[in-house]
């Protein structure tokens, strides 16, 4: 059974388009990344398979039910972000002893551990953390929650270098002990790379690539040589990205497909990707970056 | 996979502890209102005549002045319910519109159940401060003792007061959020319906025309009922986290 | 616009303001700080509250004014209508006896009599002359007074009777010197509520004082200040 169902999901906030023709499936007990650029529609669609928006058109199912006001779909799932709030006249350690309440999977242990060991203080209110401390605090609340589907929009937002890092190894060990469906959204690829079992890439409200990592890496290859090398070679390739590295040389990020060999066997230095450099590449504007800007 | 699948019923059942919980600190704004209610209320009505030549003057204490200062409070409560920072709040947690909508209802009532006791019996604090204080003669009042059924009967009939002020501040907090035109587009309809007098003959029509305080009661919780629901329908397209 | 929706809305000005200010208080109690009652004070508050209910209904009181309801006081108010009905028609075997105060006889010299009045409220008091077929000068009176109640308290035994004196062929009444009743009173009922379920009752009987006279025929009534009721 697909955990999230999508079908041709549209969004808009009064003229701009959010998502358009959103249509993707996640399958259970996978740590999928939805990857994208900033303002790519990332935070739009996570509150719409939580349930907190609605959209506008098409057909979104969590769970086989539209999460938009049913309860069960609440039950199971969680978005963390840094806009969730708690009562402010709560303290820490109350809002975590309020939790079992509503969620039947609550991990009271869990949460005391990562609390004491993140070195939170319980009597302190949510509003009055700092950024990072709010984050981790969100990042506990929402793995004790152990819900079927987990998702975080950029959780590690405000976190330091350590912190970070801790997380995502908490959340791998807590991945690997209590499998679940888990959707990290981050526009920074690379830092969340060694998590990922499928990437969900989504640029300009559509999905670009939704495929296992190992499938994302080999989407693409780079060819890099002299400029007119590089072209024949490339004669009838899918280019996605291209650049001179300088007078002579160019570099071009092509579709991963067999017509490459002719310029394996002349020679070219053909390099592999990393998931990040493909995911940057496919959506990036235009061909040339950031130095076309200073030409 | 597992999921979980508890029935409305359960998921309300906690929202409210969990609102009585962190909202129990409003409970501090409703005793500074009843201390206040005592000390400007000790004498709340006033009433003189002359006859031959003797002055009369009656003083009557009631718990109005409290009465009036708790409804402000219960109609600034409602609207609170609706603001984002409570709203959001909800959706940290299991919940729906709907089941966050019920539990607010069920957390105005519990709170202006204690409000109506405590408004009640904080006309006791007064009574026995005069009682001491006083040189002028008492009158006899009904006690609690003598006549149980208008002691209940005031007691409900605050308790579904409040209740009904606090439903009025919350429709009016879910108009302002979904649109601040819809707000003043209300208080525009309200204020017409004063000048023309229709609102006059609505009261009239609501209050006025009772035998009893039961049928005011009873009349009160069915507005009540009837804001909430509106309300609820009206506020099920608020976004959460936008 | 009429001028009582003008009122109404001046009216419902302080009630916005307040709510404003209140609105102002419970966000800046609720955002700005730590407040959260203990469950230990609001248990203590209410048990206070509950606690001086009980005592204040158990205190033994000393006697206390009673205060009589909408219904009696209108059977008072009947009485005092139907007295007044037979004095006017001179059926002494139907007046209330219990309105009976003073009786007394006087023997005047000459043939007139005066009626005088001495204090501020000479409405409070009615003379009833009843002819009488003889030709001696005895007068006969009686006094009486009906039932006066002002907000459901019986204040027939608080305010003093008017004073008859005879100086000659004048009969003087003097009003009692003015003085000032204040009671206090708790009521249970909300004065707002009850405003809302308008029950009107009627809140005073205005009892008054009437002199009786049995008058011989010839003898001649000034009566200046027309204290007299046909």
């Amino acid at each position: 059974m697909n955990v999230i169902d999508c079908q041709k999901v549209s969004k808009d906030f009064r003229r701009t388009n959010a998502l358009e023709d959103i249509t993707f499936q996640l399958t259970e007990q996978k740590i999928t990344g939805l990857i994208g650029r900033n303002g790519a529609g990332k935070t739009t669609l996570l509150k719409i398979l939580a349930g907190l928006t609605k959209h506008r058109s098409g057909e979104v199912n969590v769970f086989g039910k539209s999460p938009y006001n049913n309860l069960m779909v609440s039950e199971n799932s969680i978005l963390v972000d840094d806009q969730m709030t708690f009562p402010d006249s709560l303290t820490l350690e109350e809002v975590l002893q309020s939790a079992p309440a509503f969620y039947k999977r609550w991990d009271t242990e869990f949460a005391s551990r990562l609390f004491q060991y993140f070195k939170l203080n319980p009597k302190q209110q949510h509003s009055k953390l700092s950024k990072g401390a709010k984050a981790t605090f969100n990042m506990i609340f929402g793995l004790s929650t152990r819900c079927e589907l987990t998702m975080f929009d950029e959780p590690t937002n405000g976190m330091d270098e350590a912190v970070r890092s801790d997380f995502y190894r908490a959340l791998l060990k807590d991945y690997i002990a209590h499998p679940r469906s888990i959707l990290i959204s981050s526009h920074h690829l690379a830092e969340i790379e060694q998590l990922l079992e499928d990437i969900l890439l989504i640029h300009k409200g559509r999905v670009v690539l939704h495929q296992s990592l190992d499938e994302v890496k080999e989407y693409a290859v780079a060819v890099q040589g002299l400029i007119a090398d590089v072209e024949r070679w490339t004669v009838g390739e899918e280019i996605i990205h291209s650049k001179r590295i300088d007078d002579q040389r160019l570099y071009v990020v092509v579709k991963n497909n067999s017509k490459l060999e002719r310029a394996r066997i002349e020679g070219a230095s053909i390099q592999t990707l990393a998931a990040s450099e493909v995911c940057m590449y496919v959506t990036s504007e235009t061909k040339g970056g950031i130095d076309d800007v200073f030409k | 996979m597992f999921l979980s699948n508890s029935s409305l019923f359960s998921v309300v059942k906690a929202q409210v502890k969990f609102k009585i919980n962190a909202y129990n600190g409003l409970i501090y704004s409703l005793i500074i209102l009843q201390v206040l209610g005592i000390l400007l209320g000790g004498n709340a009505g006033s009433s003189g005549t002359s006859i031959n030549s003797t002055t009369i003057s009656l003083n009557t204490s009631t718990n109005d002045v409290s009465f009036i200062l708790v409804s402000l409070l219960a109609i600034s409560v409602g609207n609170l319910l609706t603001t984002k920072a409570y709203r959001y709040d909800d959706f940290s947690f299991v919940a729906t519109r709907l089941s966050s909508n019920i539990a607010n209802f069920i957390v105005l009532f519990i709170f202006s159940c204690f409000a109506g006791v405590t408004t009640y019996f904080s006309g006791y604090v007064m009574r026995l401060i005069l009682h001491f204080k006083s040189t002028s003669e008492f009158v006899d009042s009904s006690s609690i003792f003598n006549n149980p059924s208008s002691f209940l009967l005031t007691i409900v009939a605050i308790i579904t007061m409040l209740w009904l002020f606090s439903s009025i501040g919350y429709i009016a907090g879910i108009l302002f959020q979904m649109h601040k035109l819809f707000f003043f587009g209300a208080v525009v309809i309200v204020v017409m319906l004063l000048m023309t007098g229709t609102w006059i003959r609505i009261s009239e029509s609501i209050f006025v025309e009772n035998g009893s305080l039961l049928i005011l009661i009873m009349k009160v919780i069915i507005i009540t009922i009837l804001l909430l629901a509106t309300s609820t329908a009206i506020s099920n397209r608020l976004g959460v986290r936008t | 616009m009429s001028v009582t929706s003008i009122a109404l809305l001046v009216g419902l000005l302080p009630l916005i303001i307040g709510v404003g200010i209140v609105l102002y208080l419970v966000k800046k109690v609720n955002f700005k700080s730590k407040f959260r009652l203990n469950k230990f004070i609001i248990i203590i508050y209410f048990s206070l509250l509950i606690a001086c209910g009980v005592i204040y209904e158990i205190i033994p009181k000393e006697t206390n004014v009673e205060k009589l309801s909408g219904e009696e006081l209108i059977q008072l108010q009947t009485e005092n209508n139907s007295f007044q009905k037979s004095l006017l028609k001179l059926e002494d075997n139907k007046l209330n006896q219990k309105f009976l105060k003073e009786e007394w006889t006087h023997e005047i010299k000459g043939n007139t009599l005066s009626l005088e009045y001495n204090g501020n409220d000479p409405y409070s008091t009615g003379v009833v002359v009843e002819w009488m077929d003889t030709t001696d000068q005895k007068i006969e009176g009686k006094v009486y007074r009906t039932n006066i109640n002002v907000y459901g308290l019986n204040l027939d035994q608080k305010l003093p009777l008017h004073n008859m004196e005879w100086t000659g062929n004048q009969l003087v009444i003097h009003e009692f010197s003015a003085q000032e009743l204040t009671f206090d009173h708790f009521s249970n009922r909300l004065y707002s509520l009850n405003q809302i379920l308008h029950d009107e009752e009627i809140r005073m009987v205005r009892g008054q004082t009437y002199i009786h006279l049995k008058v011989p025929k010839h003898i001649e009534i000034v009566d200046s200040l027309g204290l007299q009721m046909y």
